[in-house]
């Protein structure tokens, strides 16, 4: 016990635990803070507590290894093996106390940040109701199932590895294993943590639940689909993966104690080195003659540097056998190799294959590599600039005259080293991969640009670490003074703590990634200024280091004169305040980009003046007319517009307020006068001279002059891939509710009045429409020579004067008022389709899939001109647009864009994986009909007709391309979409018909409804219910079309007994759990015969909450499979929640599966 | 090339409030300078101080009239250091380390370094392990290495710091050897607390105690002021406690089992003590007395 004591005070007392107290206390107070995101989260709910203090729990192993090193390895160090092996203490007794005295010391860790979590909680909160109470029996939910055995396990482990080899660096080394097993897990169990992890085979899930020692896996595994409810109120269950992970951890840790107490370590082992075992020579004798001295020359400029070269050898020797170097290096390799090839292989959410383009593997290496780059540099900057203390060489060398700036420079050069063998290190192996994969386009300029784009910030680091390390010359200190700083000024916490102007970030350097079309161009401007700003900086701060050499020791400082120390600061001092204030100019622009504060000031502002305006009766659009130029290189446009707006409403109009997105050059509006401007927002009403009867027009005419501000890194004009929308450019013609403050806290806080979260009903369906009507497009766009600029409608000519290229483009009908301008380098190619003519623009180098985009766009024409209506225009082009862009591709009026490595670069040689492309192709070929030609009202609901028709027919054209099983490889995804869409949900979910934009309604649960509804009603008729649509509600100039609308037609073909169905399914929210029981199969005669009972359980989702229902009278499909083909399918009438059946499966045995074409949402697969 | 290090008033107090230098003043001429004291008498600060390895809080050096406290660089050209301890890089061989330490020093040719490095292994008997990795050194091959990087380029002051610290007598000899016959047109300032060390080989010495000088002079000058005045009686054991509280005794000797006490008195206490000719050593006991009884 007094052992114990002693262990615990031992540990207690080290300088690093402080260190580490302070860090756990503070990360579990910014995690509680960070803990309540939405409005409805329990910030202290027994999930927050596990996702947050399971986060916390990750970075245990750091601590660990310090106090492992301290426990285990102490008597080692310090050569006291001999002295305490001679005690009367016993083996096990020792090595008990002092791993219970590390174990100690990780609870404390833990059991600080879990209260400064609750008081972070606690902080935040304003709402009583929003925090869970029962501390104790939280408390023991987390300490008892995720942190107890979690701090256990990495205790005991690391602690035995340190016991058993007496050596630091296979702590270390464990340490990192521990993490490359949680990292493996985690890749398989698509933690939430881990970007584009994919789902896998059940049994690796189960694996890796069980291999995580962190747990944390399982955890997720256990809560990926629970609800915002159920995260606030539910505990975690001590059952499935996470108690055999747990379970299996500790029984190995109980077996690794029995085995501590033991075995016990091994002696110190004297170092091993090539030792000559040579008899000495006697000394031979000495005479003055054999003394030949050397005169020293260190007035010369090669003095210098020779000294540094010969540092710079011996350092970057040391560094390249150090250990801990190789070892982040390989795995450094590792992760990149993972990370790239599970994104490559299968990353996205149809585990669709991709080719390795260069900046998508640089986009896949930066994190790492920055990652292991600024650990790497923290710790090798303390090493470096503290070796010759550490070894005890500094007596000899200190005497010597080499220059401290030389050294100083030698071991910024050595640190260099390592950010330029990451980064050869990932570039080989990206060129690697490359080769590989067949991908034949290299781009050496790309990865040389790598090196700077990535790799400034890291050799800025360099610099910044060692300077603080040579001013603070303790090694420690210095290390944690540098992390400290990153963390504080240079990551999210920088935020956390409200320091958002980026000339105070000197860790944030901005992250610049290439796209395969624009390269690096994108915020490089930005990037140059920032790092030259804080690059300066950083070697004014070398400056300063001699001041650090307090008194007479600067002398001893061979550094620079006192005398010429100003001439030092004078250069990057100026460079610093020079470009500082350039970018401090440059930021007036936007005083509110980097102050969230002021922008959200300016909102409530703009709410409090403008709200008056908000009911003021609108004009619509009528017709649009665009003369806009394209300045790629500067990243700016000059636009003249003239518009023409109708008064669609039933009363005369007035006044119009108008709210400019970017600022106007002129606004004129005809017959209007301005009578108030505001000159903050921007924003003015007119008041018309004569008020605007119903159906009379105004004309508008305004010009912007815009270049996109360096620090805003626009992504609408680039250098090669400009994609602008007139929703960017576009004055709002009203009131913009948008721009009102959201979150309620902030609202209160501002005295702002409550918004409640407006719940839809069907009566929004039916007011009046205020919408988009259709309206006549005229565009004339021009760019620079070279590039081609695209917009909506046909081209109706081009020309060329100077240095400029115009294009003039008119769609022959009335289209949606949602145009995007197109300007690249593009290659084009132009087929046709039934007298459509098919137009593709790509980036030169991805025509790789172009052949198999041109045939499921003729697919999908074929397939939709057939069963819904002729296309509408007479062609159809397609252009690509840079990957930084966060979609899969828009669908425009008879123009398509499409995302660089969403499609172009999808790889789909092998056929059996999932064909992406023809998905993507596919899907924004239908909302030519769906969404443009078939246009609904833009009210609740919309996303039913727009985005699950185009689902809809994406199944449907990928079946006839792929067969049932492509089929069901859409319903897979769209079924778990929606299932992990609900789970984020913070409103009661919506029915179908009803849905506002929820993802997982639009591109979830939509799909099931109607592929329920075809096979309810047959698909002839079900198609024919679409065709009707078309036909009354196609191209109308003002969209009514409502799901109202859509229910109505179905209504009418309905059985009168089924259509309750069709109210399940839209109207309400209904989860089914479905699963087949007691299968058999049976032979007679020649025919197999498989007999067995579905089970289904019912469930309607209301306000009040869960209500079971009895699923007696539907009816569900049994589908025959043979070789993954659906063969055949039998429907079966359930009489209640179990249905037995019997049914005919023919001469051969076959696999059944219960509602192929998954069109209920069943629970029990999600 | 006669040189000449002046060090004046030197003061220093640690962190911790040990006054490990109290004004020491010295001047120093080419050829051996002993500097004899106990342990924790200050040697290693004034050593270090002179190395330009550390500040001193006041006091001046001038090293051939140039004030190394304001110019280091120029003593640092000049100087050999062999520090009382100090380590090296793990993995690094003798040569690489002493080609390396050349370098540092000043040693920009390539031929002429390794010649010398060459020659300083043969000098301190290492050409057999000049492929060996330093840090596998024995204590004594180590002191020897640290003698060979002393002694690279062309010091005109060599520092070492308890040098025969850890040699055996036979090495210990010959490296003094070595010593006096360089230090003939260089200053060589040694450190020892054996007094053996100084006694043969040094022209001058001093004797430093609490970061005091409190003896200076040749050998001889400090020998000198004994003679007759110290007396040597053989007593029993039981018996030295009352001469230590009564004379100043210098030490107690075992011969043959019982103790001889050598006392320092200006006159003959009585005819049991017979007269001792005096010896460094004794000059160096004296000296650690409280002055009260000198
Ligand atoms: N770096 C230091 N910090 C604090 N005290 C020191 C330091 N170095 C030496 N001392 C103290 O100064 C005194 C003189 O030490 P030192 O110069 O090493 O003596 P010597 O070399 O004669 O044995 C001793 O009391 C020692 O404890
Ligand atoms: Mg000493």
């Amino acid at each position: 016990m007094r052992l114990l004591s002693f262990e615990l005070r031992y540990q207690l007392r080290r300088f690093s635990f402080l260190l580490f107290i302070v860090g756990y206390g503070g990360a579990g107070f910014a995690l509680g803070v960070n803990s309540i995101r939405g409005t409805a989260e329990v910030g202290n709910a027994p999930y927050q507590l596990f996702f947050h203090l399971g986060l916390l729990s990750l970075t245990l192993v750091f601590p660990l290894m310090f106090m492992v090193v301290g426990a285990a390895l102490r008597d080692h160090q310090h050569r006291f093996t001999a002295l305490i092996g001679s005690t009367s203490v016993s083996q096990p007794t020792l090595v008990l106390s002092r791993l219970a005295g590390v174990w100690l010391g990780a609870i404390t860790l833990l059991g600080i940040a879990t209260l400064t979590f609750e008081m972070g909680v606690y902080g935040m909160t304003t709402d009583d109701t929003l925090l869970a109470g029962v501390y104790l029996q939280r408390w023991l939910n987390v300490f008892g199932i995720l942190l107890l055995p979690t701090a256990s396990i990495l205790t005991i482990l690391l602690f035995a590895i340190g016991w058993w080899t007496q050596n630091a660096r296979a702590v270390y080394l464990a340490a990192l294993l521990v993490y490359l097993l949680y990292w493996v897990s985690a890749m398989y169990l698509n933690s939430p943590l881990l970007a584009n992890a994919k789902p896998a085979d059940p049994a690796m899930l189960w694996l890796a639940g069980l291999l995580d020692p962190f747990g944390l896996s399982a955890f997720f595994d256990q809560t990926q689909f629970w609800t915002i409810t159920d995260k606030n109120t539910l505990f975690l269950q001590f059952k499935g993966a996470l108690l055999w992970n747990r379970l299996g951890w500790l029984s190995m840790g109980g077996m690794v104690i029995l085995g501590l107490s033991r075995l016990a370590p091994p002696l110190p082992r004297h170092h091993s080195g090539r030792v000559s075992s040579k008899a000495e020579a006697p000394l031979p004798h000495f005479s003055k003659a054999a003394y030949p001295t050397v005169l020293p020359q260190i007035s010369r400029w090669s003095y210098a540097q020779m000294v540094g070269m010969t540092l710079l050898r011996f350092q970057v020797r040391f560094l390249f056998r150090s250990l801990p170097f190789l070892l982040s290096l390989l795995s450094c390799l590792i992760i990149v190799a993972i990370e790239t090839y599970s994104y490559l292989k299968g990353g996205g959410s149809y585990r669709e294959f991709r080719y390795p383009g260069t900046s998508i593997l640089i986009g896949r290496m930066a994190d790492p590599l920055f990652l292991f780059g600024a650990l790497l540099i923290l710790f090798y900057s303390a090493e470096l600039a503290d070796r010759n203390q550490r070894v005890n060489i500094r007596v000899i060398l200190d005497a010597t005259p080499a220059p401290q700036l030389v050294q100083f420079l030698s071991q910024f050069c050595t640190l260099l080293a390592i950010p330029l063998t990451l980064w050869g290190a990932v570039v080989g192996l990206g060129i690697g991969i490359q080769r590989l994969e067949g991908f034949t386009t290299f781009n050496p300029g790309t990865w040389l640009a790598m090196g700077y784009f990535q790799g400034s910030r890291l050799a800025w680091l360099c610099l910044f670490t060692l300077t603080l390390q040579w001013m603070v010359r303790s090694k420690y200190l210095g290390m944690g003074l540098n992390a400290l700083l990153l963390l504080l000024l240079g990551s999210s916490i920088t935020n956390e703590i409200g320091i958002h102007h980026p000339l105070l970030q000197p860790g944030r350097l901005p992250v610049v990634l290439p796209t395969e079309m624009n390269g690096y161009a994108r915020g490089a401007t930005w990037f140059h200024l920032l790092h030259a700003y804080w690059w300066s900086f950083a070697l004014l701060l070398t400056g300063f280091i001699p001041a650090f050499y307090a008194g007479s020791v600067r002398r001893t400082l061979s550094w620079f004169r006192p005398r010429t120390l100003w001439a030092w600061w004078l250069i990057p001092g100026l460079a610093w305040l020079g470009i500082g204030g350039w970018i401090w100019r440059e930021l007036q622009l936007d005083k509110a980009y980097f102050k969230p504060s002021l922008a959200l000031d300016i909102r409530e502002d703009y709410e409090r003046k403008f709200q008056q305006y908000a009911d003021l009766p609108l004009l619509s659009y009528d017709s649009m007319q665009h003369q806009i130029d394209l300045f790629p290189a500067t990243a700016g446009f000059y636009l003249t517009a003239n518009y023409t707006l109708i008064n669609n409403q039933t009363e005369p109009v007035k006044q119009l307020f108008v709210s400019p997105r970017l600022p106007l050059d002129s606004l004129w509006i005809e017959g209007a006068r301005r009578e108030q401007a505001d000159s903050l927002h921007q924003t003015s009403l007119w008041v018309f001279n004569r008020p605007i009867d119903p159906g009379e027009h105004v004309r508008i005419h305004y010009r912007i002059h815009y270049e996109a501000p360096v620090f805003a890194q626009g992504r609408e004009v680039v250098a090669n891939g400009s994609y602008l929308s007139n929703r960017f450019f576009e004055p709002v013609f009203s009131y913009r509710k948008s721009k009102e403050i959201e979150d309620p806290q902030e609202r209160q806080r501002r005295g702002l009045p409550s918004r409640d979260p407006e719940i839809v009903t069907e009566d929004h369906l039916q007011e009046q429409s205020t919408g988009l009507p259709r309206v006549y497009f005229h565009a004339i766009v021009s760019t620079e020579s070279g590039q081609t600029a695209l917009a909506p409608g046909k081209q109706l000519r081009t020309w060329e004067t100077g240095k400029r290229v115009y294009f003039e483009y008119q769609p022959t009908e009335r289209i949606l008022p949602v145009v995007n301008y197109f300007s690249a380098r593009y290659a084009f190619r132009q087929r046709s389709f039934d007298n459509i003519t098919l137009e593709y623009y790509t980036h030169p180098h991805h025509e790789i899939n172009l052949d198999s985009i041109d045939r499921y766009v003729r697919a999908t024409l074929e397939y939709c001109q057939r069963t819904f209506s002729p296309y509408p225009f007479d062609h159809l082009r397609m252009a690509e647009i840079p990957s930084h862009w966060p979609f899969g591709g828009q669908a425009l009026s008879g123009t398509i864009s499409m995302v660089s490595d969403r499609l172009y670069l999808s790889d789909i040689r092998r056929p059996q994986q999932f064909n992406i492309i023809a998905k993507r192709t596919i899907h924004e070929v239908a909302h030519q009909w769906w969404g443009h030609h078939l246009a609904p009202k833009n009210t609740a609901g919309a996303a039913l007709l727009i985005e699950g028709l185009a689902k809809y027919t994406e199944a449907m054209v990928m079946k006839n391309l792929y067969g049932e099983a492509s089929l069901r490889d859409l319903t897979a995804e769209s079924h778990h979409r929606y299932f992990t869409g609900r789970t984020l949900e913070q409103l009661p979910e919506p029915p179908l018909y009803l849905q506002e934009g929820q993802g997982y309604l639009a591109y979830g649960k939509s799909l099931h409804a109607l592929l329920a509804t075809r096979e309810l009603l047959g698909e002839a008729a079900f198609h024919q219910v679409l065709r009707n649509l078309i036909n009354r509600y196609g191209q109308q100039t003002q969209p009514t079309l409502t799901t109202l609308d859509f229910l109505n037609a179905l209504a009418v073909i309905t059985p009168a007994n089924q259509s309750l169905r069709i109210q399940e399914w839209y109207r309400e929210v209904i989860l089914h759990d479905l699963s087949l029981e007691h299968l058999q199969i049976e032979q007679q005669d020649n025919t197999y015969w498989a007999r067995g009972v579905i089970r289904v359980g019912k469930q309607r989702l209301t306000e009040d909450g869960i209500e079971q229902l009895s699923p007696a009278g539907e009816w569900l499909t049994l589908g025959i499979f043979r070789q993954g083909i659906l063969t055949a399918r039998q429907r079966v009438i359930l009489t209640g929640e179990t249905t037995p059946f019997r049914i005919d499966l023919g001469p051969t045995p076959a696999t059944l599966i219960l509602d192929p074409d998954r069109t209920r949402m069943n629970q029990r697969e999600p | 090339m006669d040189n000449y290090l002046q060090v004046e008033n030197l003061y220093k107090t640690y962190p911790g409030g040990v006054q490990a230098l109290r004004g020491i003043s010295l001047t120093l001429q080419n050829g051996m300078f002993g500097l004899l004291g106990p342990n924790g008498a200050g040697k290693s600060t004034l050593m270090r101080t002179l190395a330009t390895l550390q500040p001193s809080d006041s006091g001046s050096i001038f090293f051939n009239g140039i004030n190394t406290l304001e110019h280091p660089q120029y003593l640092r050209q000049r100087l050999g250091f062999l520090p009382q301890e100090f380590g090296v890089y793990p993995g690094i061989t003798a040569v690489e380390l002493l080609d390396y330490i050349g370098i540092l020093k000043g040693l920009i040719h390539h031929k002429q370094r390794r010649n010398q490095v060459e020659k300083l292994l043969a000098m301190t008997n290492l050409t057999a392990h000049r492929r060996q990795y330093v840090h596998t050194f024995s204590g004594g091959m180590l002191r020897r290495f640290g003698i060979a990087q002393a002694l690279l380029g062309a010091p005109q002051i060599i520092i070492v710091d308890e040098p025969t610290a850890g040699l055996d007598p036979e090495e210990r000899n010959r490296f003094l050897n070595l010593l006096s016959e360089i230090g003939q047109d260089r200053i060589v300032l040694l450190s020892t607390h054996i007094v053996e060390d100084v006694e043969r080989l040094c022209q001058q010495l001093a004797i430093v105690h609490d970061g005091q000088l409190v003896a200076e002079g040749s050998p001889a000058d400090l020998i000198q002021p004994l003679h007759g005045c110290l007396w040597q009686k053989r007593v029993t054991p039981a018996q030295v406690d009352s001469f230590v509280a009564r004379y100043t005794v210098l030490q107690v000797l075992l011969i043959g089992g019982q103790p001889n006490v050598i006392i320092y008195h200006p006159t003959q206490p009585d005819s049991a003590f017979l007269p001792v000719s005096p010896t460094l050593e004794h000059a160096y006991f004296l000296t650690r007395q409280t002055p009260a009884k000198v």
